[in-house]
């Protein structure tokens, strides 16, 4: 057992859903002979049986919490036919529920502009290298 | 002649009439009428200014979401009338005060308001519309050179990326987006010391962005010119007085820091002809700066949650209110002849995400400008002649490992027995390079040939601020279509300063000549 399952089982309840999704991604990412550039939301979804969106999205949240660094967050944004990411400053404004900025016009984006992806944390790496 | 506001002396500009914009009856009459001769005197476009002037009105009032609108405009030369029965006198006053501030402290006697029964009258005693727009006294706008004015130009036609990165080194502080930064920067006592420095600073980045800045460029080679007339047109950049020029164009006293940026300022100046505002020399070239303004179309949600319930349950079938609105952006044109490389370039602003009127951009008309001048200087019309062909620099750059990294591409690929067309950007990161990406490594290895037509390459910036980059738009008709191949403009983003824009022309021109 590594310290991510030890860690994922201290911090969530027996047979919690969000503890079961975060070891289903984990062990299945873990296994990976090769980590993607990045991983979409759909993508780390088909990892596990959990099909509870708030308790996927919680997980997900959880394994990329720099503590853990399992993944890592990134944003992304659409501009003139181009996905970029948003700096990785924005993601704090993010997950605090407010606003992130267009790095070019400067002006708010909606949320429905803004996409969500999930990098290999440096645990994840690790692991990976082993 | 019109001052900017807070030009303390110097003719700076002349307007022209602005005839393509569609006129409603109402001003027509009242321009018809009532100042037909000053009309032709000052040769300014009355209907427009009024349509505007009017928008402006129904805007205040939807923002002030007031329950009372008005229900009609009645025409009575010279006045003009707008109903709004619900509301008293005072509130119909304090309304309009409220919907055009330029009306407020216009020059004396221009307008005379008064307001009966909810009606309020507005009564013309000059014809000059401009006043209203370009008034030194308007408090529309913050005065000319702030550091509110200058972030306010800046956020016309700066990236926010490029922006906060020269905000900082200004040592203001930089807040989330141009908004909060500009309200931030609006703040500080005007005695703080500091902001003289940071007006320096706000003053060169942007003075150097309108030279260089987002930027479409295109190549004139005066060597397709006779030799005589290249000759004589090199020796005259080479030589002549450019104070003179300045003053023979009547351009001295001009000073891009204190152009417009508000809608109601710009929006009469679309459609104009590019005026010619400053001539400079530099680095044994010949700078043409001209401004202009244009109008580009941006998508918007429209919220219509505190519309009226009938008008809601008529877009119940809508998702979502999408609607189109111009926005109106001062613009710095140039044309540099460049007597060492011994060309004709025309840079024109770029505003990458919004979608220009073509026509509003006006090179013909820009260069029609330019070849007028030369022909008054030296009776010759070099604009146009010698276009230069970018196509060659697109097979060039993609097979040219040392320039660059190419985040964009275009491409057919064609193989035994298949064929595709391809288009290909980097995601996400911008460190990347498409020539060096598996998929594209991959496919070009099981393919025969691959042949771009658009590319778009980033190099590091000199100045380290943002990344440079070339964007060469071809089409797929360039690869079957009979005749020439032609890119006849490059897009060169990211520039700073001189030395950016050097390299990237240097780039180009070494892909040119490979």
């Amino acid at each position: 057992m590594t310290n991510v399952e030890e860690q994922i089982e201290h911090d969530w309840p027996p047979g919690s859903p969000v503890a079961r999704a975060c070891l289903d991604i984990w062990l299945r990412l873990r296994a990976k002979e090769v980590q993607l550039d990045h991983y979409t939301y759909g993508q780390l979804e088909a990892l596990t049986r959990v099909a509870d969106q708030t308790c996927l999205t919680r997980a997900l949240l959880y394994l990329a919490t720099p503590s853990l660094g399992v993944l890592k967050p990134s944003l992304l944004y659409e501009f003139e036919g181009r996905v970029m990411e948003l700096p990785a400053t924005e993601f704090a404004h993010f997950a605090a529920g407010e606003h992130v900025i267009h790095p070019y016009l400067g002006e708010p984006l909606d949320d429905d502009q803004v996409f969500l992806a999930f990098e290999p944390g440096e645990r994840l790496a690790r692991e990976a290298n082993r | 002649m019109v001052r900017w506001p807070g030009q303390q002396r110097g003719p700076s500009i002349r307007l022209s009439p602005i005839r393509e914009r569609p006129t409603a009856s109402i001003s027509r009459r009242w321009a018809d009428r009532d100042s037909s001769r000053r009309r032709d005197k000052q040769g300014l476009n009355l209907e427009h200014s009024f349509q505007g002037w009017w928008d402006d009105c129904r805007e205040a009032w939807w923002t002030a979401r007031e329950r009372a609108r008005p229900t009609r405009c009645v025409s009575g030369a010279p006045d003009i009338s707008l109903r709004s029965a619900p509301l008293s006198p005072r509130a119909s006053l304090r309304f309009f005060a409220a919907a055009s501030p330029n009306l407020r402290r216009m020059p004396r006697g221009f307008y005379l308001a008064s307001a009966n029964r909810g009606v309020v009258t507005l009564r013309c005693v000059s014809a000059s519309p401009f006043y209203l727009l370009m008034s030194p006294n308007s408090p529309a706008t913050p005065a000319a050179n702030t550091i509110e004015h200058l972030l306010s130009l800046m956020a016309t036609r700066m990236s926010w990326s490029l922006g906060a990165k020269i905000v900082d080194r200004a040592n203001l502080h930089v807040s989330r987006g141009w908004r909060e930064t500009i309200a931030a920067a609006r703040s500080r006592p005007p005695a703080d010391g500091a902001l003289e420095h940071a007006k320096t600073v706000l003053s060169q980045a942007f003075g150097w962005h309108t030279f260089v800045g987002n930027k479409q460029v295109t190549w004139y080679d005066l060597n397709a010119i006779e030799a005589p007339a290249s000759a004589a047109l090199l020796y005259w950049a080479t030589n002549v007085d450019v104070e003179q020029l300045n003053q023979t164009y009547g351009v001295v006293g001009f000073d891009p820091m204190q152009a417009p940026y508000v809608e109601e300022q710009l929006r009469p100046l679309v459609g104009a002809p590019a005026r010619l505002v400053s001539v400079a020399r530099a680095d044994g070239r010949l700078y043409f700066q001209y401004f202009s303004a244009r109008s580009y179309s941006a998508r918007e949600s429209i919220d219509v949650s505190d519309w009226p319930d009938e008008h809601r349950a008529r877009l119940g079938d809508f998702y979502e209110i999408i609607g189109v609105k111009l926005r109106s952006i001062p613009c710095f044109d140039t044309i540099v002849v460049d007597v060492p490389a011994r060309r004709l370039e025309v840079r024109v602003d770029f505003a990458p995400g919004l979608r220009a009127d073509p026509q509003a951009i006006g090179v013909h008309a820009l260069l029609e400008s330019f070849n007028d001048l030369m022909m008054r200087e030296l009776t010759l019309r070099p604009a146009g002649l010698g276009l230069v062909n970018f196509f060659p620099a697109v097979s060039g750059i993609y097979g040219d490992r040392t320039a660059g990294r190419v985040a964009m591409l275009g491409f057919v690929a064609t193989s035994e027995d298949t064929s595709s067309n391809n288009k290909g950007q980097t995601l996400r990161r911008q460190d990347q390079d498409l020539r060096n990406d598996k998929f594209h490594v991959g496919g070009t290895g099981a393919v025969e040939s691959v042949t771009p037509y658009t590319i778009g390459a980033t190099w590091p910036s000199p100045s380290r601020l943002e990344p440079l980059t070339i964007e060469l738009h071809g089409s797929v008709r360039m690869i079957y279509g009979i005749g020439t191949r032609a890119i006849a403009v490059a897009i060169f983003l990211g520039c700073t300063d001189g030395r950016d824009f050097d390299f990237l022309a240097g780039e180009l021109a070494r892909q040119l000549t490979r």
